[in-house]
């Protein structure tokens, strides 16, 4: 038992070496991150001008709610998630910053979402609160500055990112596995893209395009390539470069929806950053050898190199 | 916890393997660090979380939130290519004698896109208004109505607004609707 554990624990080590990024990296994350928040933010405020019994919130803590919140509480949420976008923005106590951006995020989709209908960017809204444990806020950010050097990044962190992105996409690979997808003679997406043409309400750029194809085979393989694409994520999690090669083809997915069936995962891009650090910075640092002259700090300190024994454990 | 400063080979204690390959073989210390124990503990806790808060999300219906999922596009047409659908035909009457045959979209054009079909099947389904109090005698619905009729007609008063359900399949083959039979109505006078 003891010797499972040594081992187990090893790997969980490794994997987190594997998974720990730079510190510029996780900043600049940080910065798109909270630019999005800020220049596409979710709205809130409509809920406040529809009629209460349209409200219908769902079990859980949304369910302590009896009738739509004022419109002065939707508009504090607004402007809240605004700010604290901001302040994200800057790096100014960023580990603070990012709980309270995700409780607000969570806290104004939970109110509306209960018109009937929830739309699962929970991914997007708790990855502030994951980076924030990171080390999102160690560089290119007021914090670093006020320290006078790059702060502490972990893998560890990332790695429990993985768990929860792979779990996530399991959840949406499962029902799909019970409810007919495996069914070779049932054509899943070819179903719901006929509903679309069927009631063009929101169709994607290529949605005519794609269904015009009769060849069962194709719509087959798509059906299976989702499962295995989704349900994969949660055991690459425990190889890193199989993770970032099965994240890609998740991506090339999104797109996929986005094309045939008009519905954009574009922030989820956030979600799946993380992951890429390492390979990233082996480009970075290629390119760097090619033109020595670009060293950059993101502190504004010494060269990056000599943060090595910065690097912290988690 | 190590601070700033610490050599990075102290920091990580097991040995250190080539990046990109998982460590090989039994390694110097015999017993677990306290940071590699506390993180087995904390990868089994989440894993553990994980399933117990999924199997609550799938148990409970609809959908609880917060909880972590990812949309699921459950079902799939049957093997003949029918894919069951329900559709809603929307028609307000003004005083004035004229129809205008609104879509979803028009008419819940103030709600989120993703809620406009469920709110609308929330408040207006004839199986919702069975037994009081009903939402479509609610004041501030029908007044709301009233407005969002105003508002598309281009001014003009209406009278009544009449929403028909039809439950029937989409073709897959030919993106078009089947087996569509007779209306289950609601008709709201204004």
């Amino acid at each position: 038992m003891n010797r499972v554990l040594r081992s187990a624990g090893r790997y969980v080590d490794w994997l987190s070496d594997q998974y720990r990024a730079e510190p510029g990296y996780l900043g600049v994350l940080r910065i798109c991150f909270a630019l999005w928040v800020l220049v596409l933010p979710t709205d809130y405020l409509w809920v406040a001008a529809v009629p209460d019994a349209f409200f219908q919130p769902r079990v859980g803590p949304f369910s302590l709610l009896t009738e739509v919140p004022p419109l002065g509480v939707l508009i504090g949420l607004q402007v809240l998630q605004a700010l604290l976008a901001l302040v994200l923005l800057v790096g100014y106590r960023t580990r603070t910053v990012s709980v309270l951006l995700t409780l607000v995020m969570i806290s104004g989709s939970g109110i509306v979402y209960s018109f009937g209908k929830v739309d699962h960017f929970i991914l997007f809204e708790l990855l502030p609160l994951a980076m924030a444990a990171a080390g999102w806020g160690s560089a290119y950010s007021l914090d670093a500055r006020r320290r006078r050097g790059t702060g502490t990044v972990s893998g560890f962190p990332i790695l429990l990112w993985g768990l929860v992105v792979g779990y996530a996409l399991l959840s949406a690979a499962l029902p799909k596995a019970v409810t007919g997808w495996l069914d070779p003679l049932r054509h899943a997406t070819r179903g719901y893209l006929a509903r679309d043409i069927a009631d063009p309400v929101r169709v994607g750029p290529f949605s005519e395009l794609v269904f015009g194809v009769d060849w069962d085979l194709l719509w087959k393989l798509l059906d299976y390539g989702t499962l295995v694409a989704e349900a994969g994520v949660v055991v690459a999690v425990f190889y890193p470069p199989l993770l970032r090669l099965w994240l890609l083809a998740i991506l090339g997915f999104h797109l996929g929806v986005y094309l045939t069936l008009g519905i954009s995962f574009a922030g989820y891009v956030f979600v799946y950053v993380p992951f890429f650090a390492a390979p990233v910075l082996a480009l970075v640092r290629r390119y760097r050898r090619t033109d020595p002259g670009l060293a950059v700090d993101p502190s504004g300190g010494p060269a990056p190199g000599v943060h090595e024994g910065a690097v912290g454990r988690t | 916890m190590p601070g700033n400063g610490t050599p990075e080979s102290a920091v990580v204690g097991a040995s250190r393997t080539v990046a990109g390959s998982p460590p090989a073989g039994s390694s110097a210390s015999p017993t677990l660090s306290r940071t590699t124990g506390r993180r087995l503990v904390v990868v089994l806790a989440l894993g553990l979380g994980l399933l117990v808060q999924g199997a609550y999300s799938f148990l409970v219906v609809p959908e609880p939130y917060p909880a972590i999922r990812m949309p699921s596009f459950g079902g799939a047409p049957d093997a003949q290519g029918l894919f069951p659908t329900t559709i809603v035909d929307i028609t307000i009457t003004y005083r004035d004698g004229t129809e205008l045959n609104p879509g979803v979209e028009d008419l819940m054009g103030q709600f989120r896109h993703s809620a406009q079909r469920r709110s609308l099947d929330f408040v207006f389904l004839p199986e919702n208004n069975e037994a009081g109090p009903r939402p479509v005698d609610d004041p501030e619905v029908r007044s709301w109505l009233a407005d969002r009729a105003t508002v598309l007609g281009g001014g003009r008063e209406p009278e009544s607004v009449r929403f028909c359900w039809r439950a029937g399949d989409v073709d897959v083959h030919t993106g078009g609707y089947v087996n569509m039979p007779a209306c289950e109505l609601t008709r709201i006078a204004l």
